[in-house]
């Protein structure tokens, strides 16, 4: 927790604490665009997590902003952090694959997410992000906060047009 | 007290020294820079190892392929009936391609393209074709679908190539990033090298550098013990001068002060701490109490005067009481002063005590002829200023060496002794007594009215001197002799008093001594003549002017000349025959009479010879003659010279002769008889004729002087002594010979008064040689063959 709390600091935004205790999924109201799977124990939809907008939003959004390889200039990021979606699904592995829309998948470790304040972000400089430019998802770590992750093995972890998630 | 030198260390090591100083700045800056370099190389370094790392741009590129061939497959799927792939999945693909097109425009992937217009092209066209395709999606019939498949075919092999191109770009970059690094590599070795062998440096510069440092401290050292060294030999030297030291400085304040000081003036080390004040210094020395206060405040108040004019002296203090300090004193540059001082009391009453001596008789305690002079000098100049009368006396006691002769040396001193004492109770205050030397004193009296006070003053002292004197048990009567000489008249300068004064004294002698007298010009004329004198009877002997007469002596027994008594004669060129009674005295003062004797006794021996041989000759002996030492060698070379038997030589000697030592003189009497030759007494009667002389030695002949036989006819006196001495002589088996015999009632009453033999006119007047032999063959007639005239004066027949 206070890890967490950390890396929101260092994100510059202060958030509301949400109590740790995994509730419900409620149903998606609206098209999906994440699905979680894996060992977890929170599930809305055949032993998977599905997730709408809406519903990442409402599991509280965080920010940062960070210079990547991928834009001119600093850049600020905005979704929900990693570890609170694992929360979220109550996962209970130590590794997550993501997936992303063109098949590109890359194994994040779960302890990146407390330790970095990974991000799965939603809005670049508060726009949703298209699927054109790398959106609905992004998985961004904040690359200034540490020059430990301004490295390929970070770059190649920050995967873009996120849509599956499996927890091993 | 400490000296302290300068620690200039070793002038060759300070240049050295400032040179490591630089070295080693220069070292640290290189380091820094070379740290600052580092540091960018490590940046870099950073940067390139970044781009090693950054986004693999081939990969990049062949997904582009990859997403336009799955959008490819998922157009041609939905194109199939009844396929589960919608619209929606190929608008996905699309736009997951369309993501592509934003991905090769930004990023690295742009650098890539940048210099490749083969490569923007394909992009343009890439980025043109999905913007074509839009439209087509979005219409999504069939037909739509195969132009979106003609439209896309087309960029396969464009973005195939692209992606080759992207991996050999890929290559290329990393073949650049490695050869970058590989150069930063190089240039950090190079750097690392650089620092090594600058920390070598460093490290040599600082052994050096401590080398340096640990002369230094070693020059440092020795010149510490030198100092050291220096300072123990000052405080040696300082306290072991003799005399007392203290050094002030311009406050007055104590700078330093040796041992001597604090002993001398009874100090305590507490009193005289450096930077004590002079005055508290001043305020102990004196309660100290080893000099008076007076003493010490007007030696303070001299210095002070000193120091205020900044000079140095050399001068000494004496209290009143005796005590004496010698005080040294010197400016120091800078205001401040040393001074060294010194206690003279016994120096001051040595010198005193030996200025005492230097003026003063130690016998009698009078002044002396120095002191007697000074004093002289003093009144004379005083006479100069004020006029008046001074007056010399010149003392001399009569025929003193008698005293000593015959009491001893230390009954002579203690007449003298008594004379001092009774000539110092005559004379008033002002008056001085001085003892000049031996028996001669000196009176100067400066305040004497006038001659008639000196003539009175002069008679007193010859009463005072004239009474008996106790010396040990003997009666001793002695009388004095006294010159004066007077001023205004007799002389100006204390040479000439004192010489005039002594003249007067020498004619109170000549006069009968016992007796006073003035100086007379008449007396330095009579001196004048007397010195002529003695220069002419200096070469009278060398100038034949001399000449040995004699007179026979008739033996009254055999009736016939038995011998001749040798005569001195002076034929002086100008005085024409010269008095013996004026001569000899002088060659006897003046030691003339030595060769003069010598030549007589030679004369009268070859003289002797031309006579018969019962024929003697006698030769008279001065008292002067007797003392000489070659005596005896003169009179042995006259007789060998000569040929002539001793026994014909007689030698005639007077009483005064006897005065002396009576064993030398006996000792040398008996030698001269030794010889062969007689000795006759002469003058007998007429000095201090004591019986006792015959008694100590056997007399061959006695000669009564011509006053007994003159005044015989006359004086019953006389002739009871003629008579007396004969018959002594007889009875002690003596020739006795009469001299002066001038009549033949003289010659009667010796003969019967029982005289052997006869001198005087009666019988023959001194002759010169040439006419001895004429008279040999004389004969005593009567009385009218005496001669009346009085016997010229002869040797041994002096004034007395």
């Amino acid at each position: 927790m206070g890890r967490f709390l950390t890396g929101a600091l260092i994100g510059g935004t202060a958030l509301a604490v949400r109590p740790a205790a995994a509730a419900p999924l409620p149903q998606p109201t609206e098209k999906p665009i994440l699905t979680v799977s894996g060992k977890i124990t929170n599930f809305n939809k055949d032993k998977t997590a599905q997730f709408d907008r809406p519903m990442l939003e409402a599991l509280g959004m965080s920010s940062f902003e960070t210079n990547t390889p991928w834009y001119n200039g600093p850049v600020r990021f905005e979704g929900v952090p990693m570890e609170r979606l694992m929360q979220a699904v109550g996962a209970t592995g130590d590794k997550v694959v993501a997936y992303a829309l063109n098949d590109y998948s890359t194994e994040l470790p779960r302890s990146d997410f407390a330790q970095y304040n990974v991000l799965l972000a939603l809005k670049r400089n508060g726009e949703y992000m298209p699927v054109r430019d790398k959106g609905p998802l992004f998985i961004v770590y904040p690359y200034d906060s540490n020059p430990e992750l301004r490295h390929q093995r970070f770059y190649s972890r920050s995967a873009w047009q996120v849509a599956r998630l499996v927890v091993q | 007290m400490r000296l302290l030198r300068g620690i200039g260390g070793r002038a060759e090591d300070r240049p050295a020294v400032r040179a490591v100083k630089l070295l080693l700045v220069a070292v640290a800056g290189f380091f820094i820079l070379a740290a600052v370099y580092t540091s960018s190389l490590i940046v870099e370094r950073q940067d390139a190892l970044r781009k090693v790392s950054r986004y693999n741009t081939a990969w990049l590129a062949s997904q582009a392929v990859v997403e336009l061939a799955k959008l490819q497959q998922r157009i041609a799927a939905y194109m199939v009936p009844g396929s589960d792939v919608d619209r929606d999945e190929v608008q996905l693909r699309l736009d997951i391609l369309a993501n592509r097109v934003g991905l090769l425009r930004g990023g690295e992937m742009a650098e890539l393209v940048a210099g490749n217009r083969e490569l923007c092209t394909v992009i343009d066209d890439f980025a043109a074709a999905v913007e074509k395709a839009q439209p087509l999606v979005d219409a999504g019939d069939p037909a739509a679908m195969r132009k979106l498949m003609d439209l896309l075919s087309p960029l396969e092999p464009k973005l195939a190539r692209l992606a080759a191109a992207a991996n050999v770009y890929g290559g290329d970059r990393v073949a650049e990033d490695q050869r970058h690094l590989s150069r930063l590599h190089w240039i950090f070795s190079g750097i690392l090298l650089a620092l090594a062998a600058c920390g070598l440096g460093l490290f040599a510069l600082l052994l050096w550098h401590n080398r340096l440092l640990q002369r230094t401290h070693r020059e440092l050292l020795v010149r510490t013990e030198e100092l050291h060294t220096q300072n123990a030999r000052f405080d040696a030297a300082l306290n072991n001068m003799s005399q007392a030291l203290c050094m002030v400085d311009a406050d007055q304040r104590l700078i330093v002060c040796n041992r001597q000081y604090m002993e001398l003036f009874g100090l305590l080390p507490g009193q005289v701490q450096p930077r004590t004040p002079m005055q508290e210094i001043l305020a102990a020395i004196v309660a100290a109490g080893r000099y008076p206060r007076e003493l010490a405040e007007v030696i303070h108040e001299e210095q002070q005067a000193l120091i205020r004019d900044q000079l140095p002296a050399n001068f000494f203090r004496e209290h009143s009481g005796g005590r004496a300090l010698a005080v040294s004193h010197q400016p120091m540059p800078g205001g401040g002063w040393v001074a060294t001082y010194e206690d003279i009391t016994e120096r001051r009453r040595a010198e005193a005590r030996i200025a005492y001596m230097a003026h003063h008789d130690a016998l009698t305690g009078l002044p002396n002829r120095l002191l007697f002079r000074e004093r002289m000098e003093q009144e004379l100049g005083r006479l100069d200023r004020q006029g008046g009368w001074l007056a010399v006396l010149c003392l001399d006691l009569d025929h003193f060496k008698n005293v000593n002769d015959t009491l001893g040396h230390p009954a002579g001193d203690m007449l003298l002794q008594a004379v001092a004492q009774r000539l110092r109770a005559c004379v008033r205050e002002p008056d001085t007594v001085a003892r000049l030397s031996g028996d001669e004193f000196a009176i100067l009296l400066p305040a004497c009215d006038q001659p008639g006070a000196v003539k009175t003053l002069a008679d007193r002292l010859l009463k005072a001197i004239s009474a008996p004197y106790d010396i040990e048990g003997h009666r001793v009567v002695v009388t004095a002799s006294i010159g004066a000489a007077l001023v205004p008249g007799d002389g100006d300068n204390a040479d000439e008093l004192l010489k005039n004064a002594d003249m007067a004294l020498y004619r109170a002698k000549t006069d009968g001594r016992a007796a006073f007298r003035f100086f007379e010009a008449e007396m330095h004329a009579r001196l004048q003549m007397r010195l002529a004198l003695e220069m002419d009877l200096r070469e009278a002997a060398e100038k034949g002017q001399l000449e040995v007469f004699y007179q026979p002596l008739f033996d009254l027994t055999l009736g016939r000349v038995s011998g001749f008594e040798a005569l001195l004669r002076w034929h002086h060129p100008e005085r024409g025959l010269v008095s013996p009674v004026q001569f000899i005295p002088l060659a006897e003062e003046t030691g003339l009479i030595l060769p003069i004797g010598e030549w007589v006794l030679r004369r009268a021996c070859a003289e002797a010879m031309r006579w018969p041989e019962h024929v003697k000759v006698a030769v008279n002996l001065s008292a002067r003659q007797f003392r000489s030492p070659n005596l005896i060698e003169a009179i042995s070379a006259a007789l060998a010279e000569s040929g002539m038997p001793a026994n014909r030589l007689e030698l005639e000697i007077t009483e005064s002769v006897l005065l002396q030592d009576d064993e030398a003189v006996l000792a040398l009497l008996h030698r001269l008889r030794g010889l062969g030759l007689r000795i006759a007494l002469d003058d007998f009667g007429t000095g201090y004729s004591s019986l006792s002389y015959l008694r100590t030695f056997p007399f061959d002949k006695i000669k009564i002087d011509q006053s007994f036989v003159r005044e015989m006819d006359a004086r019953p006196d006389c002739a009871a002594i003629v008579n007396a001495v004969a018959g002594l002589a007889v009875s002690l088996g003596m020739a006795v010979t009469a001299e002066g015999v001038e009549t033949a009632e003289q010659l009667q009453r010796l003969r019967e008064a029982g005289c052997t033999e006869v001198q005087g006119y009666l019988v023959g007047r001194p002759r010169p040689a040439a006419e001895t032999t004429g008279m040999l063959d004389a004969v005593i007639g009567p009385a009218g063959q005496a001669a009346g005239q009085r016997r010229a004066a002869l040797l041994g027949s002096l004034p007395r």
